[in-house]
C-alpha cells in the first residue's frame, strides 16, 4: 500500500490527523491536475471542494490499485471543474475538457533548505509588506482580506499592495539565495 | 469594486480565503471571476509556488489550502456505508 493509500485508510476511520496527512500528499497533484482548467475555473475552490468531499464520503469507498485515493480524488476535481467552468464561463468551448495529467503525491516535510531559506528572506521583508503576508500565513485561509486589512489598520487596497510587494521581495530574496523559483511551479 | 491593478485584483484571488453558500459549498472568489483569461493562467502559476512556499515555511508542512480543508473538515461529518 502506497503511503498516501496508508493515509486514507485512516481517514476512512475519521481520523482527523489521518485526513491531514492525505490532504498535505494529495493537495499538490491535484491542483496540478487543473493546470489545464486554469482559465475556466477558480481552482482554488475546486480543490477546497475536493478535498473536503473526500473527507465526507471516505467511510463509503471502496477504492483498489495504486494511489488509489488520489486517482478518485482527481476525477472528483475534474467533474467539479468541469461543472464550475460550465456555470461561470459558459462562452468556453470544453469539448471533453482540457488536457489531464495527474502528477505523483507528495511526500511532506522535505524541502528543509527551503524552509530555512523562505525564513530568512521573510525576516528581511519591510515592515508593513512583511505585516500584511504574515498575517495571510498566520491566519491560513480562515478570513477574508477585508478582515486582515482591519486588523492591520489598512484598507483593503493597501493591504493587497502590500502582499504584493511582499511576495515580490520574496521571489527576488530567494532567487538572490539561489533558489530556482520556476522549479517551485512544478 | 474592482481594484485598477490587476496584480492587486490577482493577490485577491490568491488568498486561501473562499466564501461557502448556505449549503457549505465553496464558491469561486469574486477576484478571481474579475480577472483576465491571461490573468487567470498567471494565477495558477503563482499559487502553485505561493502554495508550495507555505508549506515549506510552515513547521507541519501544511499550505494555507491544507490548513484551511483540515479545519473546516473537523465541522463536518462523514458519510457512512448503508
Amino acid at each position: 500500500m502506497s503511503s498516501i493509500d496508508a493515509a486514507f485508510a485512516l481517514v476512512r476511520e475519521g481520523s482527523h490527523d489521518g485526513f491531514t496527512d492525505w490532504v498535505r500528499r494529495a493537495e499538490p497533484p491535484i491542483r496540478a491536475s487543473l493546470r489545464g482548467f486554469a482559465r475556466v475555473a477558480d481552482v482554488e475552490a475546486v480543490v477546497q471542494e475536493t478535498l473536503l468531499r473526500m473527507w465526507r464520503l471516505a467511510p463509503t469507498l471502496e477504492l483498489s490499485g495504486a494511489d488509489a485515493s488520489l486517482r478518485y480524488a482527481a476525477r472528483i476535481a475534474r467533474n467539479l471543474a468541469l461543472q464550475e467552468a460550465r456555470r461561470f464561463v459558459r462562452e468556453v468551448p470544453l469539448e471533453g475538457g482540457p488536457a489531464f495529467e495527474l502528477p505523483a503525491p507528495v511526500r511532506p516535510g522535505r524541502d528543509h533548505g527551503l524552509r530555512r531559506l523562505v525564513a530568512h528572506c521573510l525576516r528581511k521583508l519591510p515592515r508593513q509588506p512583511g505585516a500584511a503576508l504574515g498575517a495571510r500565513l498566520a491566519d491560513g485561509g480562515d478570513t477574508s482580506d477585508r478582515e486582515l486589512a482591519e486588523r492591520l489598520r489598512m484598507t483593503l487596497n493597501t493591504f493587497l499592495q502590500n502582499v504584493v510587494r511582499a511576495r515580490r521581495h520574496l521571489e527576488d530574496c530567494l532567487k538572490s539565495q539561489g533558489v530556482a523559483v520556476e522549479e517551485l511551479l512544478r | 469594486m474592482i481594484p485598477d491593478d490587476p496584480g492587486v485584483l490577482a493577490e485577491e484571488a490568491m488568498s486561501a480565503f473562499r466564501e461557502r453558500d448556505a449549503w457549505g459549498r465553496i464558491l469561486p472568489s469574486p477576484a478571481w471571476m474579475d480577472l483576465a483569461p491571461e490573468g487567470r493562467e498567471a494565477l495558477f502559476g503563482a499559487q502553485t509556488m505561493a502554495r508550495r512556499l507555505e508549506a515549506a515555511i510552515d513547521g507541519d508542512g501544511m499550505s494555507t489550502t491544507v490548513k484551511v480543508v483540515t479545519r473546516r473538515a473537523r465541522g463536518i461529518g462523514q458519510e457512512t456505508r448503508g
